[in-house]
């Protein structure tokens, strides 16, 4: 839910005080980065792609039509520019991209399996697994930034973690460890 | 099926694997980087005080006042919905249709060769796509080779690629770093030629602005024009040969601060003879070579064990719950830990642990709890060269006490009277785990110094007691300092509560050597408000002995 804070920040924003704006940028940087590493999962390419959103944002945000819904707005134009990284990468193999491919230290294979699982989660779930545990938000948080009701978040998240499970079952993680 | 509540320990492992920390926002930075954003912004906000939205609505109210106004107002609505269709583009202006054609006459060609410039290396950066001072030359070509399969070198200013149908590789001048992972098979024509089907997709992207810009002349070709708008600032213009439907040229435009800016040009030209020193370019011998986790050679060894011991148990019954099976060579390599058996795991469950260390290096993770144990000197340097191969998922500490009797050793439990140190916390409101970050920062460091994050993720008050005396009793003679928590803190989550419920630190620091210790005391001081007396209890320790 939008705060009464939040919704003065929008609207001075919105009036031209570039601070305001700023305000809202802290706010919503970390679940900016989260949904793109949802799309992108890539840490670097992530945070590059929140920070893009707001460029984005700020020369829009005079049009934003509904100032109640800033966070879902705001997280639409992050996930459109990351997906817009993700055609960039498709076509541009640089060696930034390879460099963030290279082996993270104490990954292991349980690690690689998780993130596996991760991966294979629908976008929408996808993207809530990331919010929840990437960036530890409450339901009530992600269903904000999500522009959906806490039992959606739960629902998602559930079912989220149902369809990880069994993929982890099916290849070989113990059911112990679930 | 588990109900979604259980699954409390799927919680924990998907928070050790993706949970991060954010860096902080800078906004002041971020203005630096985003000055055309920023100006624009400005630019827009500056005339609100005229109220220009006020304007136009009292204006349209008056239009609708009147009958005559209501008409006229109809037929501009009218007029501007045709021109949006016709300027948006979609199926309406036929991009659908050219995307269809150049698609289809891509398919007939064998070779695309595109060159031009490009004034940033990595185009999703706008700060570096603003900036056009440097001009990086584009060379790319993509083949299809003589038994169908794909083939691409791209050289972009320092940086130089290569697919050669097995792996990708990626060569960065300036750090002479060779990056390389394995190539995704491409298994359609339609996925070739990245460099123009990746534009050309873009004339069928219902999210982008498509419009026909005209024709004209590119070399001896009639060319089409098409501009795709992206957003208020940034557009690229197509050119399509209008006999044969393929692209020909690409120009990409950014405005900033008002100047419209080329950021990049290309021109494509096809089935040319892709010249040798192209075909022939192989990646140089880097000083650094890069891998990605499926090549690097370290675990291209460890698989090509598991495939040997997979073989062995096609000849020998699996193990009921472990077995330990020797090595034949002594070459070091690294393994990832559980690994796979081929066409067994799946079936049985059977998973092998390396067991490739010294004894002490062997036991310090699997024997707890830390800062209990005491090998004898002249055991802790014996060499392991082992894989252990188990059914079922055993703990550490019966793999560590199978592994132990294999080697005709055993654990027994004494105790002693230990110097240790008794935790007490004055009941602060503790800050959230997030905000709790190591006391001496990493910086540039290229090794980890006492106090410095060693473990990242949500830390539980125990868990960081636990990794003190991990670290402070790292050879393993049950002589350094153990801490007794007695803080009430809780230390496992309550009923229906994740494992985040009890976290109080985002990294465990590292504190090896005696340098350790103040710093270990000021930081729980500070951050927790948790302090430390010294006190001999009688603890129990855990002796490693040969079998008597």
């Amino acid at each position: 839910m939008q705060d009464n804070l939040e919704r003065q920040l929008v609207d001075a924003a919105a009036a031209g005080d570039i601070e305001s704006f700023g305000e809202l940028c802290g706010r919503y940087y970390g679940p900016m980065v989260a949904i793109a590493y949802s799309v992108l999962s890539d840490h670097q390419l992530a945070e590059d792609a929140a920070q893009e959103s707001f460029a984005r944002a700020l020369v829009n945000v005079t049009r934003l039509k509904n100032r109640a819904r800033f966070a879902p707005w705001l997280a639409a134009i992050c996930r459109n520019v990351a997906r817009d990284m993700v055609a960039v990468k498709a076509r541009r193999i640089d060696a930034a991209d390879i460099a963030q491919a290279a082996p993270q230290s104490g990954q292991d294979e349980n690690g690689m399996l998780i993130r596996r699982a991760i991966e294979r989660l629908p976008a929408a779930a996808r993207e809530s697994i990331v919010l929840r545990y990437y960036n530890n938000m409450s339901y009530e948080e992600i269903a904000s930034v999500s522009g959906i009701s806490r039992a959606a978040v739960n629902g998602r998240l559930a079912r989220a973690k149902r369809k990880m499970a069994k993929y982890l079952k099916r290849n070989g993680f113990p059911e112990s460890r679930l | 099926m588990k109900a979604d509540k259980d699954y409390n320990k799927l919680d924990e492992l998907i928070s050790q694997t993706i949970g991060r920390e954010v860096p902080a926002f800078d906004f002041g930075k971020w203005k630096d980087n985003h000055r055309a954003e920023t100006e624009i912004f400005k630019s827009q906000t500056a005339g609100r005080a005229t109220s220009r939205s006020v304007r136009i609505f009292d204006e349209s109210r008056a239009i609708v006042k009147s009958r005559t106004g209501r008409l006229a107002a109809a037929a501009v609505i009218v007029i501007a919905i045709s021109a949006a269709i016709s300027y948006f583009g979609g199926s309406t202006n036929g991009t659908a249709a050219v995307y269809a054609a150049a698609t289809k006459a891509l398919q007939n060609v064998r070779t695309v060769h595109v060159s031009g410039w490009t004034t940033c290396l990595r185009p999703h950066i706008r700060a570096e796509l603003l900036d056009t001072s440097t001009r990086y030359t584009v060379e790319r070509w993509e083949w299809v080779t003589e038994d169908g399969g794909y083939r691409r070198y791209t050289r972009t200013g320092h940086v130089t690629g290569w697919d050669d149908g097995d792996r990708l590789y990626s060569y960065d001048e300036h750090d002479d770093i060779l990056y390389t992972r394995k190539s995704p098979a491409q298994t359609s024509h339609i996925e070739y030629f990245q460099s123009v089907m990746g534009l050309l997709s873009r004339l069928k992207d219902k999210g982008l602005q498509v419009t026909e810009i005209g024709t004209r002349t590119i070399g001896n070709r009639q060319a089409k024009g098409w501009r795709i708008v992206e957003s208020d600032d940034k557009r690229e213009d197509m050119w399509l040969d209008v006999q044969t439907n393929l692209v020909l040229e690409i120009n990409a435009h950014v405005l900033d601060q008002g100047q419209l800016k080329q950021v990049r040009h290309s021109t494509c030209t096809y089935d040319q003879n892709v010249p040798v020193n192209i075909r022939d370019s192989v990646p140089p011998v880097a000083q650094t070579v890069n891998y990605s986790p499926d090549l690097d050679p370290a675990f291209e060894k460890w698989n090509a064990r598991l495939r040997e011991i997979a073989a062995y148990y096609q000849q020998h019954p699996l193990p009921e719950t472990m077995e330990l099976l020797p090595r034949e060579s002594e070459e070091n390599f690294r393994g990832h830990p559980r690994g796979r058996l081929r066409a067994i795991t799946n079936a049985t469950g059977h998973r092998v642990w390396p067991v490739q260390s010294t004894l002490e290096d062997f036991l310090r993770p699997n024997v707890k709890p830390c800062g209990s144990v005491c090998v004898p000197e002249e055991l802790r340097t014996m060499k392991l060269n082992y894989d252990l191969v188990a059914r079922t998922e055993p703990t550490p500490r019966e793999r560590a006490d199978f592994v132990l009797n294999a080697l005709g050793l055993e654990i027994i439990g004494v105790t002693e009277q230990r110097k240790v140190w008794v935790a007490h916390y004055d009941g602060r409101p503790l800050k959230p785990w997030q905000e709790v970050t190591a006391p001496v920062p990493r910086g540039d460091a290229r090794h980890t110094m006492p106090g410095m994050a060693s473990g990242r993720g949500r830390k539980s008050v125990r868990e960081l007691f636990e990794d003190f005396a991990y670290y402070q009793d790292y050879h393993l003679s049950a002589d350094g300092i153990i801490i007794v928590d007695e803080t009430g803190l809780p230390s496992r989550p309550a009923e229906g509560q994740s494992a985040g419920s009890v976290a109080v630190s985002s990294v465990s620091p590292y504190w090896r050597g005696d340098e350790s210790i103040p710093i270990a005391r000021k930081w729980f001081k500070e951050q927790f408000g948790i302090t430390f007396t010294e006190e001999m209890r009688p603890m129990t320790v855990h002796i490693v002995r040969r079998q008597q």
